[in-house]
């Protein structure tokens, strides 16, 4: 038993193609991320923004302008409310800076880019980021969903004074840094193709002689992921360490939640390459490419590419939440972050158990048909 | 009996790769399976090694009914395949201590076997070396090792020796022989009559799926009408000369083309010397005679009507 486990670790870890994608492109890509964003939300003590504020009647987020205005070390907006029309002429005229429109969706009117209006935007892109994640506690709680856009602001350093909050310092970019693990994760399923197509004998010459040899099929990839879950956890620990050591990237205080998720994110992407190698009739290169195409479009509805992306998604297709891993997985990491009660972790958690199990249960049905009508 | 196929019908789809094929392996024997490209051969093993389905007939190996479950008969087999089957990722000790582990779980003991099997197949000094940085006689040698490690009783070789140099091929062949020699019953697949010929005590031949003449290779050549074949390198041959041959009544047919006129004989001696002695009283000149006992492929192009190679 051990002696398996050994050689197909070497066999696993010698697959460089796998561990390229799987560890040294999302540190890289990190990296890519850390510098194209190191920029941003850099700037503080801020003179008072002036704003015209059109109440579209959106409560929470005129809640969040109120208290921005209120006088003090926070102030960073100095708001005259009006109609539409009037604030468009206000800000055509240069009486204002911008318009903030408080609709469903809050907008920013404005004439020229400026650092105001980036910074008017960085508050609505704040709310908008809040407000998808924890969409649930604003209607019940408004209050904290204040606090959070708050927070978040002092974090992102477009406030100057520390609220005092759960969270630590952090960079507005976390979000694609979340991506980033969710990723790490995704690519498990990798993994699990590999250790199918080494043990069904229609796939590859050497599963014919594992097929042959006096042991059960089902301890043969029982090892396999084994080996394929410690390579997982190496690879995210590494992924971690990377992430908050080198580049200051900041989880919030939950830590063994995060990794909690993150396991649980690699029994999905397991199962789920298990499952591809054993119902997929491709070939074993069009199934790499499946498995990397659809992690990272997994990734990209989770707001790789576009941190409101799950913002949008939320907004028209809500179930989307519960079905992509990836956003399963940010949006624990955004919860787990800004959350007080993380309960709802729990279920994202159960999801991608589940749905590790059901890979795990269909490929099974595969894998005990034992021969084969074809080789 | 350590192996018994009955009756195995096998589909691939609706193509028919063996149709009610039959094969009975005696303890201590070296089998031949021959047959041309694409006759069922690896069909054939496949099945008896249940990675196959098929539709009819039954398989049984050491007296049991052989399934894909049957881990008690499969520990007793060892397989080459046709296709080198090694972890590129491990090195040539490793590879055939993976597979040997697979059987041996004593890992002493394993280890053992290992480093014999490494030097039966002359491999000793490669250990360290990667699959890759083997020659392909190297490679099947490690094929082999892999496949015979763990001492089995029945040895299922599947064309071991396709591309493989000659001095590759003849280690393996004496090899296949020293395991037999120590007790292992063989079953040897190959589409090169001239292995059959030096290893098997039996020998099979199948074509299209079926079996179409089984026995010793003496039985199998005494089977067939064409005993000898006389051969006479000539300039010219008269045609009531030729005429004269082929109403021999030992004759079974005779040609005369490019300078070369050829004989089959149905009955072993006594036409060669005959011939001579008519030929000279009748002055007929001739520059080389040669007389060539039959072939395996002479057997099979007699029932099948085309050559065992093409
Ligand atoms: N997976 C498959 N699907 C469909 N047909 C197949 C398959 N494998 C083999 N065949 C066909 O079945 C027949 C027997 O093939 P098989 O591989 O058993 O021949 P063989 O005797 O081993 O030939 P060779 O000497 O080339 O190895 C061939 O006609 C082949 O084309
Ligand atoms: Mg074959």
């Amino acid at each position: 038993m051990f002696h398996i486990f050994k050689y197909r670790f070497i066999c696993f870890i010698k697959d460089k193609t796998i561990l390229f994608w799987s560890l040294l492109f999302p540190i890289g890509l990190a990296t890519l991320f850390f510098f194209a964003f190191s920029n941003l939300g850099s700037e503080s003590n801020l003179d008072v923004i002036k704003v015209a504020v059109v109440d579209n009647g959106n409560k929470d987020f005129n809640a969040v302008v109120e208290e921005l205005s209120k006088e003090g070390d926070n102030q960073i907006l100095d708001a005259t409310y009006t109609s539409e029309k009037k604030a468009k002429k206000l800000v055509k005229d240069g009486e204002v800076e911008a318009a903030l429109v408080s609709s469903d969706k809050p907008t920013v009117l404005y004439r020229n880019d400026t650092l105001e209006t980036q910074i008017l935007k960085e508050v609505v892109q704040s709310y908008l980021r809040i407000n998808a994640t924890v969409n649930t506690i604003a209607n019940e709680n408004p209050q904290k969903m204040n606090d959070m856009v708050i927070t978040d602001l002092i974090e992102n350093k477009v406030l100057v004074k520390d609220y005092g909050s759960n969270a630590g310092s952090s960079d507005p970019t976390m979000q694609y840094f979340y991506t980033i693990i969710a990723m790490t994760c995704m690519y498990g399923g990798f993994w699990g193709l590999k250790s199918i197509s080494d043990t069904q004998a229609n796939q590859s010459d050497r599963a014919i002689r594992l097929n042959i040899a006096p042991t059960h099929k089902m301890k043969l990839v029982f090892i396999d992921y084994l080996v394929t879950f410690t390579l997982m956890v190496v690879e995210l620990a590494i992924t971690f360490a990377y992430l908050i050591l080198v580049l200051g990237v900041d989880f919030g205080s939950y830590f063994p939640q995060v990794i909690g998720v993150s396991l649980c994110g690699v029994l999905m992407s397991l199962g789920m390459g298990i499952m591809i190698g054993c119902i997929s009739k491709l070939k074993e290169n069009t199934n790499i490419t499946i498995i990397s195409m659809g992690s990272l479009f997994s990734c990209f509805l989770a707001g790789m590419m576009a941190s409101n992306m799950p913002y949008i998604l939320n907004q028209s297709v809500p179930f989307i939440k519960y079905i992509n891993p990836a956003t399963l997985i940010t949006n624990s990491f955004n919860m787990l972050y800004y959350y007080e009660d993380i309960s709802p972790v729990y279920i994202n958690m159960a999801i991608l158990v589940g749905m590790g199990i059901i890979a795990l249960i269909i490929s099974y049905n595969v894998l005990r048909r034992k021969a084969y009508a074809s080789i | 009996m350590i192996v018994e196929i009955k009756d195995l019908v096998k589909y691939y789809g609706d193509f028919k790769a063996l149709d009610h094929f039959n094969l009975e392996v005696k303890d201590g024997e070296i089998l031949g399976l021959l047959g041309p490209n694409g006759s069922g051969k690896t069909t054939t093993i496949n099945c008896l090694l249940a990675l196959l389905t098929h539709e009819e007939g039954t398989i049984k190996i050491f007296g049991k009914d052989m399934t894909a479950s049957s881990y008690d008969i499969k520990k007793d087999i060892g397989v080459v395949m046709q296709n080198v089957a090694v972890f590129e990722e491990l090195t040539v000790f490793q590879n055939v201590d993976y597979f040997c582990g697979l059987y041996i779980s004593d890992r002493k003991q394993c280890q053992q076997y290992v480093e014999e099997a490494l030097t039966f197949v002359g491999l000793n000094d490669y250990k360290k070396k990667y699959p890759k940085e083997l020659s392909g006689g190297l490679l099947r040698r490690l094929n082999i090792a892999c496949g015979i490690a763990h001492k089995p009783k029945l040895i299922i070789l599947d064309e071991p020796t396709v591309a493989v140099d000659p001095q590759s091929r003849n280690h393996i062949l004496e090899n296949i022989q020293e395991l037999n020699k120590k007790g292992a019953t063989i079953v040897y697949t190959t589409h090169y009559m001239e292995e059959v010929e030096q290893l098997c005590d039996r020998i099979i031949i199948m074509d299209s799926g079926k079996e179409i003449a089984s026995g010793t290779k003496e039985v199998l050549k005494n089977s067939i009408q064409v005993k000898e074949k006389i051969k006479f390198e000539m300039d010219a041959l008269e045609d009531d000369v030729l005429v004269y041959i082929k109403g021999h009544k030992d004759v079974n047919d005779a040609s005369f083309k490019n300078q070369l006129l050829e004989i089959e004989v149905t009955k072993n001696n006594g036409l060669l010397l005959e011939l001579l002695s008519y030929f000279k009283e009748n002055k007929i000149d001739f520059n080389k005679v040669y007389s060539e006992t039959p072939t395996l492929n002479d057997v099979f192009l007699e029932i099948t009507g085309k050559e065992l190679r093409d």
